[in-house]
C-alpha cells in the first residue's frame, strides 16, 4: 500500500511538470496578450511597459524557470486583466464547481444506478431496452439543449426553480439535473451491463441455490463485482465536470472555473489559464488516486 | 420464491420510495423562492463581468457599468449626451490654450463622506500616470500634459504642451476622481474591493462573476436616481438572461442581438429598448495594398456593396446606416455635397475596368468570428459575395477575435490584407479619438495611410473655435469618404429587452449606460 502511494505520488509530480510545460508552452502560442487586455489607443510603449511588468519581454526558457520558481513558492502570478493572485481567481471559481460537480455526480448515480440495478434484473424484455434507450439518449442530448429545455419547463412554464444564477439550494437543482442527464445515463448503461454480467456469474448461481434473498445476491455480491468499472467511470466523470462544465456553466451563469478558463483562454489572461490547469489536473490526479484506493477496498484480490 | 416477488416483499424499500417521494416535495417547498425584485430595485442581466472596480485598470467599456455610474470625471455626460459640468462646475481657458483652470463644485462629497477638493483632483490625476498604477490609457491622458496642480482648494489647474480640443472629454470619459485619504487608508488592493466615488451610485457588494449591487447615494449632489437600488447580475448566456427577464427575475437584460431581439419584440409582456450608440462597422481599405492603390478600385469596392439590404436582412434594422464615418448625433456629420456609394454594381464593374482591375487576383479579406459584434461573420460573407458579384475574387478569412485583434493593430502590417472587418467605436459624440486611433497611419490600430490624412489630424484639436473645429472635422470625414480609404456600414443599436415597467430613459449615442436614467414604473 505504501508502495502503491510513493509510486503514485512520483507519476504525480512528473505528470504535473508536464503539464507546466504544457500549457506554459501552449498559451503562450496563442499570441500577445497585450492586443487584448490593452485598449487600442495604448501606445507601443505602453504595450512594451506591460510586457516588461509581467516578464513577457523574456525568451520562453527564462519565463518557464521564472514560472517554476514562482510556482515551487505557491504563486502563480497575478491575472493580467484582473490585477489579483491567479491562484486567488482559480480557487474562488473552484468553489462552486466542487459544489456543483458533487450535486451533479450526487444525482447522477441516484438516477444512473437504480435505473441500470432494475434493467439488469428484471427479466421484462421492455425494461432492458428502456435501460439501453435511456443510456443511448442520455448521452446523445447536448447539455445546452438540456439545460434550456428544463429552465423552459422548469423555471419558466412551471416556476419552480430559478433560471440561472448561483446562491441558494434551488439554484443547484436545474444545473446539476442538466449535468446529471448525460452522466446517468452512462452510469444506467454501464450498471446494466457489468450487472448482467456479473448476475450470469457461478458464484451468483451458488448464491442462489443455497437461498440467499435476492436482494442481497444482487446489492450486496454482483452490485460489487460490478463495481470496478463503475468507479472508473466515476472517477472520469468527476474529473471531466471539475475540468468545467464549460456550457452548462455558461447556461446558468454559474461562476465556475469554466466561465473563468473561457475567459481567461480568449483574453489571453495566461496566469489564470495555467493556474486554473494544474489546479484542476492536481485534483483530477488526485481523484484518481482515490478511486485506485476504492479499487483495494472493493476487491482483496488487488491488496496482494 | 421469484426474484421479483422478493423484491415487491421489500417492504422497506416501498416505504423507502414513497417517503423519498414526500420528502422532496417537503424540501422543495421548503427551499426559499427564487427572489423576486422589491419594487425599488431594478435588476439587470448583463454578459459580462468588469475586470476590476478600480477605474485606473480600465480594460473595457463594459467596465463603465461601474466607473461611469460610481465615479465621475470633471464633467459628465447630460440628458442628450453632451459634456456638462459634473465634479467641475465652470471652467476656463488661457488666451493661449494652453492651461485648463477647473473650479470644482462646492459640497460634492464622496461616498464615505470625505470632501471632494483639489488634491483629491491632483491625486488621482497623478495616481492613473504612475507607471507603478498601469493604467493603460495613461498616455491617452496625460501625453500632452506637462504639469497640473490644485491652485487651491477648489481650483484644479492643469498645463498643456499643444492645445487639446480633447482635453475636458479625456479628463471627463476617460478619467475619474478618486478619494486620497481613503486610498492612502485601504491601499489599492482594498480600494478595488469597495471602491469610493462621488457617483449617483455606491457600489455596495460586488461577487466576481455573479453580481454587482449598487446603491443610490443619498448625498448626491446631482439629480437623485430614479431608482434607489440596482443590481447587475452577470449572465454570460443570451438566451440565460431573457430568460430571467421572463421569469422576473431581472427587469432588463443587454446585451441582445438582432435575431432575438426581432422575435422578443413581438412578445406581449417584454419591451424591446433601442439604444442608438456609437458602436460603428466599417470596411477599412488598405491603400497600400497592390490592387486598392488605385483609388477607382476601393470605390469599386464601395459600390459594390448594398449596405441598406444588409442592414435590413443582417441587423434587422437595428443600426443606424452611415455614410460619413459618424451618425447625425455627432457635430462634423453633415452631409451636404456628398455623393453617396449608394448601391451601384454597374459602376463598380466600370470603374474596376477603368482601373485595369486584375480580376484573377483574390483580394484578402479579414473578418470577425461571431460573438463579439451583432452578425459580424455574416456581414463579411455578404460583403465577399457583394464583390464576387461584380468579379472580385475573394478569399475571406473569418478570424477569432484574438487572432483578428492581433493582425488588427500588428505594428507591421501584413501586405497580402487587402480588406478588414473592424468595429471602432465612439466613445464620445466627438469623433476626434476615433478618427485619431484608427486613421494616423503611424499608430498600430490604424489600417488608414494617407499623408493628407495624417496632416489633417495633426492640426484636428487645435482648433479653440467650436463651429471651426466642427467644419474641420467634416473635411477630415469627407476627405476619408471621397478617397474611399474605408466604408463606414452603420452604428449598431445597443439593445435592451425589458420588462413592461421599466422606463429606459437613458441618453443615446454614450458608450455606457447611465443607470440613474433608468426607471420602474
Amino acid at each position: 500500500m505504501t508502495g502503491l502511494l510513493l509510486r503514485r505520488a512520483v507519476e504525480t509530480l512528473i505528470t504535473l511538470l508536464l503539464i507546466t510545460v504544457m500549457v506554459f508552452g501552449l498559451t503562450r502560442l496563442t499570441g500577445d496578450p497585450t492586443s487584448l487586455l490593452l485598449p487600442p489607443e495604448a501606445t507601443e510603449a505602453t504595450r512594451a511597459a506591460f510586457r516588461h511588468a509581467y516578464g513577457l519581454d523574456q525568451n520562453m526558457f527564462v519565463q518557464y524557470e521564472a514560472f517554476l520558481i514562482h510556482l515551487f513558492e505557491g504563486d502563480l502570478g497575478e491575472s493580467f486583466r484582473l490585477h489579483e493572485p491567479a491562484i486567488g481567481v482559480a480557487l474562488d471559481a473552484l468553489g462552486p464547481t466542487l459544489k456543483l460537480a458533487c450535486a451533479g455526480m450526487a444525482l447522477s448515480i441516484v438516477l444512473g444506478m437504480p435505473f441500470g440495478i432494475v434493467a439488469a434484473t428484471s427479466r421484462r424484455r421492455w425494461v432492458k431496452r428502456l435501460g439501453r434507450w435511456y443510456g443511448s439518449l442520455g448521452q446523445a442530448l447536448p447539455p445546452f439543449w438540456v439545460g434550456l429545455i428544463l429552465v423552459s419547463l422548469l423555471a419558466l412554464q412551471l416556476p419552480l426553480f430559478p433560471t440561472s444564477g448561483y446562491g441558494t439550494a434551488r439554484h443547484y437543482v436545474l444545473p446539476a439535473l442538466t449535468l446529471a442527464v448525460a452522466t446517468s445515463s452512462s452510469i444506467a448503461s454501464l450498471t446494466q451491463a457489468n450487472l448482467e454480467e456479473a448476475l450470469r456469474s457461478d458464484f451468483i448461481h451458488m448464491e442462489r441455490v443455497l437461498g440467499l434473498p435476492e436482494w442481497r445476491i444482487v446489492l450486496k455480491h454482483a452490485l460489487r463485482n460490478a463495481s470496478l468499472p463503475i468507479v472508473t467511470f466515476l472517477a472520469l466523470q468527476f474529473g471531466l465536470i471539475l475540468g468545467g462544465a464549460i456550457v452548462t456553466e455558461r447556461v446558468f451563469a454559474w461562476p465556475g472555473i469554466g466561465q473563468r478558463i473561457v475567459e481567461a483562454i480568449l483574453g489571453r489572461d495566461y496566469p489564470v489559464v495555467q493556474a486554473i490547469v494544474l489546479i484542476t489536473a492536481t485534483l483530477f490526479m488526485l481523484i484518481n488516486l482515490a478511486a485506485d484506493l476504492l479499487y483495494l477496498v472493493l476487491d482483496p484480490r488487488l491488496r496482494t | 420464491m421469484t426474484a421479483r416477488a422478493q423484491w415487491r416483499l421489500a417492504s422497506r424499500r416501498g416505504f423507502l420510495a414513497t417517503s423519498t417521494a414526500a420528502a422532496s416535495t417537503l424540501v422543495l417547498d421548503a427551499l426559499p423562492s427564487p427572489a423576486r425584485a422589491a419594487q425599488d430595485e431594478l435588476r439587470i442581466a448583463i454578459g459580462a463581468d468588469i475586470a476590476s472596480a478600480d477605474p485606473d485598470h480600465y480594460t473595457a467599456w463594459n467596465d463603465y457599468w461601474v466607473y461611469g455610474n460610481v465615479f465621475e470625471g470633471l464633467y459628465a455626460p447630460d440628458a442628450q449626451g453632451n459634456l456638462a459640468p459634473a465634479l467641475a462646475q465652470s471652467h476656463e481657458v488661457s488666451g493661449d490654450g494652453l492651461t485648463h483652470t477647473f473650479t470644482l463644485r462646492e459640497g460634492v462629497l464622496f461616498h464615505n463622506g470625505d470632501p471632494v477638493t483639489a488634491e483629491d483632483v491632483v491625486f488621482s490625476l497623478k495616481r492613473s500616470l504612475d507607471p507603478a498604477t498601469q493604467n493603460q490609457r495613461a498616455a491617452l491622458i496625460g501625453d500632452n500634459i506637462v504639469r497640473f496642480e490644485a491652485a487651491d482648494a477648489r481650483r484644479f489647474v492643469v498645463h498643456l504642451k499643444a492645445i487639446d480640443a480633447e482635453t475636458v472629454a479625456k479628463l471627463s470619459l476617460y478619467w475619474q476622481v478618486k478619494p486620497r485619504k481613503y486610498i492612502e487608508t485601504v491601499g489599492d488592493a482594498g480600494f478595488a474591493r469597495k471602491p469610493v466615488g462621488t457617483g449617483p451610485y455606491e457600489l455596495l457588494e460586488r461577487q466576481p462573476n455573479q453580481f454587482i449591487r449598487l446603491r443610490a447615494f443619498d448625498r448626491y449632489w446631482g439629480a437623485k436616481p430614479k431608482t434607489a437600488e440596482v443590481t447587475l447580475r452577470i449572465v454570460p448566456e443570451e438566451q440565460s438572461r431573457v430568460a430571467q427577464v421572463m421569469a422576473a427575475e431581472a427587469q432588463a437584460a443587454t446585451p441582445i442581438s438582432p435575431v432575438l431581439a426581432a422575435r422578443l419584440a413581438k412578445m406581449p409582456n417584454l419591451n424591446l429598448v433601442r439604444v442608438p450608440s456609437l458602436t460603428n462597422v466599417v470596411l477599412f481599405l488598405n491603400s497600400r495594398h497592390e490592387q486598392l492603390r488605385k483609388k477607382a478600385v476601393r470605390q469599386a469596392i464601395c459600390f459594390a456593396i448594398d449596405k441598406p439590404a444588409m442592414l435590413q436582412s443582417l441587423m434587422l434594422g437595428y443600426a443606424v446606416p452611415e455614410e460619413l464615418w459618424c451618425t447625425s448625433a455627432q457635430p462634423g456629420c453633415s452631409l451636404d455635397g456628398v455623393e453617396p456609394y449608394t448601391y451601384d454594381p454597374v459602376r463598380a464593374k466600370r470603374l474596376l475596368a477603368e482601373a485595369d482591375f486584375d480580376f484573377a487576383k483574390p483580394l484578402r479579406f479579414v473578418g470577425m468570428a461571431p460573438g463579439r459584434v451583432a452578425a459580424s461573420k455574416e456581414t463579411c460573407e455578404a460583403i465577399a459575395e457583394s464583390l464576387k458579384r461584380v468579379g472580385i475574387a475573394v478569399d475571406l478569412q473569418i478570424m477569432e477575435f484574438g487572432a483578428w485583434n492581433a493582425l488588427k493593430t500588428a505594428k507591421e502590417k501584413d501586405p497580402s490584407i487587402a480588406m478588414i472587418y473592424a468595429t471602432a467605436p465612439d466613445p464620445s459624440r466627438d469623433v476626434a479619438y476615433k478618427l485619431l486611433v484608427n486613421t494616423r497611419s503611424d499608430l498600430a490600430t490604424s489600417w488608414v495611410f494617407d499623408a493628407a490624412n495624417d496632416g489633417m489630424l495633426a492640426r484636428m484639436n487645435s482648433f479653440t473655435d467650436q463651429a471651426e473645429r466642427t467644419a474641420f472635422l467634416n473635411q477630415i470625414l469627407r476627405h476619408l469618404h471621397d478617397e474611399a480609404l474605408l466604408l463606414p456600414l452603420w452604428a449598431n443599436d445597443t439593445l435592451f429587452v425589458t420588462s413592461r415597467n421599466v422606463v429606459f430613459d437613458v441618453p443615446p449615442y454614450l458608450a455606457y449606460t447611465i443607470l440613474a436614467d433608468v426607471a420602474l414604473a
